[in-house]
């Protein structure tokens, strides 16, 4: 794995053309050419106070994610991409600046809400998987309906067959190896039907071979609608987005679209 | 998949330290279960003795009442007698019903175990209407009527020759008492005459079982009969029952102390692991969040874990003690001055219910605050932690 150093200048020498320097003030998208972005964040700030000091996680960030869309998050460790994640997932709350999911402002919610938000529009990967390691896949990736009081089999079969793991319903997480144990974490993600799915480093613990069946999961999901926000150090992963958005300091210092796309 | 479901599956992730929570809490209430159904057996069992007697005063020598009433129920050997006039005086008391002077005497076996013998008359079996007879009342001085276990034991009936151990006197066995379930099966029981002149106790008498001709003026009869003659102790089965009981309710304070003792234990013992594990899932606890869990869902979980864990505790605790019951009872015996025969620490569904009650609002207790914490992670730390 690169550097954080060297992590921008490859990808956009190699893979990507630039569109955008300096700090993104994301634009509505034309209504002829691309839909409605089912995530639009404005001028985002979160501030920290480390004594007398304040640090700006994030300082005035705006970003945009269209239904179908996959955007990798880049940037050095501390340049804001997981801050950015959590304010999204509505797991933090923002200093200031708005968040709208689905045209709800979740900056506006109240906890309660945030919670019921939180479970029935957005679904999280982490990059430590965090299965519960008693409970068998099938459990595991019921777990989140448990919360929602909802029981929905069809669902669970239906995705324990995407992400190929109907053979390994009933094992537990250790029988699995790194790659099973993250398609679970996907399938689990997904049982509430959340229209974004945010991934924090979802490949950083995975091999060649389970990174691409990863990816290749992400751009079956997003060709069905979903909309992909992930953060990553992974250039390979990171180069088969959409778009690529570059962090330094809390702000947006460059946005490419992929030209692969 | 329900919420009990997932609680138990987190338990079993930590099967030592869960085990030996549930040890900790079973022996809280194995204790408790003990002592408290060993209460309950003493005082029910002691009801029943005292109703076996069938009377309602009791007179014996002067001396300690403790000793006079463990010598009246249990039988035994003891060196203090009244005068057999006595008991005349007290026949002709206007307030009493029916008197049965009884004398007593044991012999003691090379093996440690003795027989206890009984001089009675038919006044004694008149007191106790509910017993029957295999064969007939003393048919002369030289007839014996053994107790159901007595005869079992020297395997001898109605008819048969029986020899006081120890005395070269052989008596006819004239009847066998069906089983009582009381001291008396292990009795023998001979002619009053017979038994004082074979043990050289002409005249005396160890206690006189009096029936008052009206039990709501009890407490009369007992003055009445201590005005008469200074040398009886004169007292009502009630009377025996409270003196008996406040021996106990001395020995309840510690029973008491050592039962809240166990709990508190049990309690923070269960806290502190329930504790350890929310801390040592904060990132799990996070990601459950993140995934659609509420506050009151992560508080109802670890809450369930906690109840789970302590109900685990009261229900193995039960089982313990119900299991141990005779080997606790022989030791908490040998502890007392006196105790009731048969068995005192028997399953009790109204104790088995208060103990998994009680094991429950420890759980509700313990799970308290750990299940607040957890209920307070926030969910961020899911994501930071990585």
């Amino acid at each position: 794995m690169l550097s954080d150093s060297d992590l921008v200048t490859k990808w956009s020498s190699d893979q990507v053309a630039e569109t955008d320097t300096g700090v993104l003030d994301a634009q509505p998208a034309s209504p002829l050419t691309e839909p409605r972005p089912l995530l639009c964040v404005r001028d985002l700030w979160r501030t920290y106070r480390r004594g007398s000091e304040e640090i700006h996680a994030l300082a005035g960030v705006g970003l945009d994610l269209r239904p179908g869309e996959i955007v990798s998050i880049v940037g050095r460790s501390g340049s804001g991409k997981t801050t950015m994640l959590n304010q999204v997932g509505c797991l933090d709350r923002p200093s200031s600046g708005s968040i709208l999911v689905d045209g709800t402002d979740v900056t506006r919610l109240r906890e309660k809400d945030l919670v019921a938000f939180r479970r029935d529009h957005i679904g999280f990967i982490f990059q430590l998987f965090y299965l519960i390691p008693t409970l068998t896949v099938e459990e595991n990736i019921r777990l989140p309906l448990v919360f929602a009081r909802r029981q929905d089999d069809e669902r669970v079969d239906e995705l324990i067959e995407r992400v190929g793991l109907t053979k390994e319903r009933r094992s537990l997480p250790k029988q699995l190896d790194g790659g099973a144990m993250q398609r679970v974490a996907i399938a689990r993600a997904l049982i509430n039907r959340p229209r974004i799915l945010l991934a924090d480093e979802p490949t950083g613990r995975l091999e060649k071979k389970s990174r691409a069946a990863v990816l290749d999961i992400f751009r079956e999901l997003a060709t069905d609608g979903l909309a992909i926000l992930m953060a990553t150090h992974d250039l390979e992963q990171a180069g088969e987005a959409d778009r690529i958005i570059e962090f330094s300091d809390g702000k947006v210092v460059r946005e490419t679209q992929n030209r692969r796309k | 998949m329900k919420w009990f479901y997932l609680a138990f599956k987190n338990l079993v992730r930590r099967r030592v330290r869960t085990t030996l929570t549930v040890l900790g809490v079973a022996i809280a209430i194995a204790v408790l279960y003990s002592l408290f159904q060993f209460q309950r057996g003493y005082q029910s069992r002691l009801k029943d003795e005292l109703g076996a007697l069938g009377a309602h005063v009791l007179v014996v020598p002067k001396g300690c009442p403790y000793e006079a009433a463990t010598i009246a129920l249990h039988g035994g050997k003891w060196p203090r007698y009244m005068d057999e006039g006595l008991l005349d005086k007290v026949q002709q008391n206007p307030g009493v019903a029916q008197a049965a002077g009884v004398i007593m005497d044991a012999v003691f076996l090379p093996d440690g175990r003795n027989v206890i013998l009984l001089g009675i008359d038919e006044e004694y079996a008149r007191l106790r209407p509910a017993w029957k007879l295999t064969g007939q009342w003393f048919e002369s001085d030289s007839s014996v009527i053994l107790g159901s276990s007595m005869a079992g034991e020297a395997g001898v009936g109605p008819g048969d020759e029986w020899t006081i151990p120890g005395r070269d006197v052989t008596l006819k066995v004239s009847a066998v008492l069906e089983r009582t379930k009381t001291q008396d099966d292990g009795f023998v029981f001979l002619p009053r005459r017979t038994l004082q002149k074979i043990f050289g106790l002409e005249g005396k008498l160890v206690t006189i079982l009096i029936k008052a001709r009206n039990v709501d003026r009890t407490d009369e009869l007992v003055a009445s009969l201590r005005a008469d003659e200074v040398d009886m102790n004169v007292f009502p089965l009630t009377e025996l029952l409270n003196t008996i009981g406040d021996l106990m309710a001395s020995t309840r304070v510690f029973v008491s102390a050592v039962i809240v003792i166990a709990l508190i234990i049990g309690t923070v013992g269960v806290l502190n692991t329930v504790l350890m594990a929310v801390f040592e899932r904060t990132r799990e606890i996070g990601m459950m969040k993140a995934m659609g869990g509420s506050r009151s869902d992560i508080f109802r979980l670890v809450w369930a874990e906690t109840m789970l864990t302590t109900l685990a505790g009261g229900l193995v605790g039960v089982a313990v003690a119900i299991a141990s019951s005779r080997l606790v009872e022989a030791f908490i015996r040998g502890m007392i001055p006196f105790a009731p025969e048969g068995s005192l620490i028997g399953f009790s569904l109204p104790t088995l219910a208060a103990c998994v009650g009680l094991s429950l609002a420890l759980g509700l207790f313990a799970g308290f605050y750990p299940a607040w914490r957890a209920s307070g992670v926030r969910p961020v730390e899911a994501i930071k932690a990585d």
